[in-house]
């Protein structure tokens, strides 16, 4: 259980004549059996990631290696044994869903049609409608139907959870975890860093183009950032929330004090508690806000060394 | 159908193969079938003129169908078919992003590649053996009193040379993933190839262009008429093969859009 499912070495993707970096000396290594977050904030590099693997798009520069061979070289043979979910799914035609099953079961030699209805049915997915009639969420679900129908040893999902309800990204999350059990890989990107939590063993986080960080999940999670709202009886003086470590952004507004907490929150809770707190509130904000917050401060220390 | 990249290609375009083969049979006997009452009408004595000449019309059955159905609006619509369906054998999938997962399957880029171009092969195939069919039946009715195997000999000339342009849009489309670029630029070729088959000879400093169209290469030698011409024949099997060998090479060295 701890070969490597997939690693990149500097791996580099330009766009277009105006040579564009989406992807800027990306090193990353999945190992067997685990599932691997992959994080970023929208325009952030992951799809390109994602295509470079399955040999669609080809590296500016750096190395690719996916199932101990070369996806560029060894591609019909890599990408037998990778179930792929792209981040939308094309619908064209007039075919059904069960339609489309099928003949991308064929290009696999076959794919058990007792399993592909299995899937269909784990996640209330009408095999007969045209595809062109499903929403984006139903089209998530034959997405994800292809992607798990052959059992594959990888699993390289692009965003798997965006258009399902809660409920189905539930049942989705249960399928990775089975996934897993079973000795699979999934690599999954994400922009939600709670489903990440959930289900991955390790995630990168990427920005820009950049890795920023390679963590276990746990210490994602410490981390992570919340804003934290306290309310008081009275007004409290602003010098007395000013430098406090792990928080930033101070905002004090009459009684009330707004501020961002990375990490702990130990030292806003003492400050508070010498006066009377009424209320406390705080909540996790969308991993743009997290992100840019740590980065920010990541680059600020670079800058200081 | 749903076996092969070449069965669902095929499956898709099942409705558009059936308005296209409705096309040429409606065409062929509109223009064909009253031929005779056109003769008898005097519609198609002509004065002699350049353009008639050109066009290589006159009022033979031999004249006649090549100036109508072979060489002018067989020519246009089969040609039309055949591009649209090179164009979106690549590039029209592509833009609509249904190549990227198609090619995250076991599937080479050149098997689908050729397995396009085989899709592309069978529809421009299928319309030929309609076309056929039709002008087999409309110069009877007509009593042309044209062989079966001249006419056959046309429509294969046709055929090819509406692959030929078929191949020119899924090469174009595998080198540059854009449809409205690929049907552009083949349509442009069309036109210019028939111009320089058609009037490329009256002008002598454009002579040379004639014998580079592959409309030369297709009525040259009036197939009606003359003794087949193999050169001809053979440059238009040659020609798609080379084309296809092409888009495959363009094909396996790029990016594919989403
Ligand atoms: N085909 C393309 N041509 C030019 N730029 C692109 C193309 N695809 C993506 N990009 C750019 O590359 C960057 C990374 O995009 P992408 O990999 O899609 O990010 P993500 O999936 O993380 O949202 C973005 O700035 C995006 O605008
Ligand atoms: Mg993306």
């Amino acid at each position: 259980m701890n070969g490597v499912a997939l690693r990149t070495e500097g791996l580099t993707k330009d766009y277009g004549r105006g040579r564009h970096r989406a992807l800027d000396g990306l090193d990353l290594e999945v190992r067997t059996g685990e599932v691997y977050g992959f994080l970023g904030p929208n325009g952030a590099g992951k799809t390109t990631t994602i295509r470079l693997l399955l040999d669609l798009l080809r590296p500016t520069a750096g190395r690719v290696e996916v199932l101990g061979r070369d996806p560029r070289r060894d591609g019909v043979e890599v990408r037998r044994r990778i179930g792929y979910l792209p981040g939308d799914l094309p619908v064209r035609g007039r075919d059904s869903a069960g339609d489309l099953l099928t003949f991308l079961g064929h290009l696999r030699g076959g794919v058990p049609a007792a399993r592909v209805r299995a899937l269909a049915d784990r996640f209330e997915l009408d095999l007969r409608r045209p595809l062109r009639e499903l929403s984006k969420g139903n089209r998530q679900k034959v997405g994800i139907v292809q992607a798990f129908a052959h059992d594959p040893e990888l699993l390289i999902l692009d965003e798997p959870t965006s258009g399902l309800d809660p409920l189905q990204q539930q049942e989705f999350l249960r399928l990775v975890r089975e996934a897993r059990t079973a000795g699979r890989t999934v690599f999954m990107s994400s922009h939600v860093l709670g489903e990440v939590q959930e289900v991955a063993d390790r995630a990168a986080v990427l920005r820009a183009g950049r890795l920023v960080a390679v963590e276990d999940v746990d210490t994602l999670r410490e981390r992570a950032v919340h804003e934290v709202e306290l309310h008081f009886d009275a007004p409290v003086p602003a010098a007395a929330f000013a430098d406090l470590p792990d928080v930033r952004h101070v905002s004090v507004d009459g009684a009330t004090v707004r501020a961002v907490v990375e990490g702990r929150a130990d030292a806003l809770v003492k400050a508070a508690a010498r006066f009377t707190v009424l209320t406390v509130r705080s909540h996790e904000p969308d991993l743009e806000d997290a992100f840019l917050a740590h980065y920010a401060s990541e680059e600020a220390g670079r800058r200081a060394a | 159908m749903l076996r092969s990249v070449l069965g669902k290609t095929l499956r898709d375009q099942r409705r558009s193969l059936l308005f296209w083969s409705l096309g040429f049979v409606a065409v062929t006997l509109i223009y064909v079938a009253p031929y005779r009452s056109f003769v008898e009408q005097g519609l198609l004595e002509t004065r002699e003129s350049a353009i008639y000449e050109a066009i290589g019309f006159d009022q033979t059955p031999a004249g006649y169908l090549r100036g109508t159905v072979f060489g002018l609006i067989g020519p246009l619509l089969l040609i039309m078919a055949a591009t649209t369906y090179g164009a979106r054998a690549i590039a029209g999938d592509e833009e609509d992003g249904t190549l990227d997962l198609l090619l995250a399957h076991p599937l080479s880029r050149a098997r689908l590649v050729l397995e396009r171009a085989g899709g592309l092969g069978a529809a421009v195939a299928l319309l030929g053996a309609v076309l056929w069919a039709a002008v087999v039946t409309a110069t009877r009715v007509a009593d042309m009193g044209i062989p079966v195997a001249r006419l056959t000999l046309a429509v294969l000339g046709l055929a090819l040379l509406a692959l030929t342009f078929g191949a020119v849009a899924l090469a174009l489309g595998a080198a540059t993933g854009r449809r409205g670029l690929v049907v552009g630029v083949t349509a442009a070729l069309a036109v210019a190839s028939y111009v320089a088959f058609t009037f490329a000879p009256q002008v002598d400093a454009l002579a040379f262009l004639e014998p580079l169209s592959p409309f030369t290469w297709y009525l040259g030698d009036n197939p009606l008429v003359g003794p087949p011409d193999a050169l001809g024949l053979t440059l238009l099997v040659a020609v798609p093969l080379a084309l296809c060998a092409l888009a495959v090479a363009a094909f396996e060295r790029r990016d594919i859009a989403v």
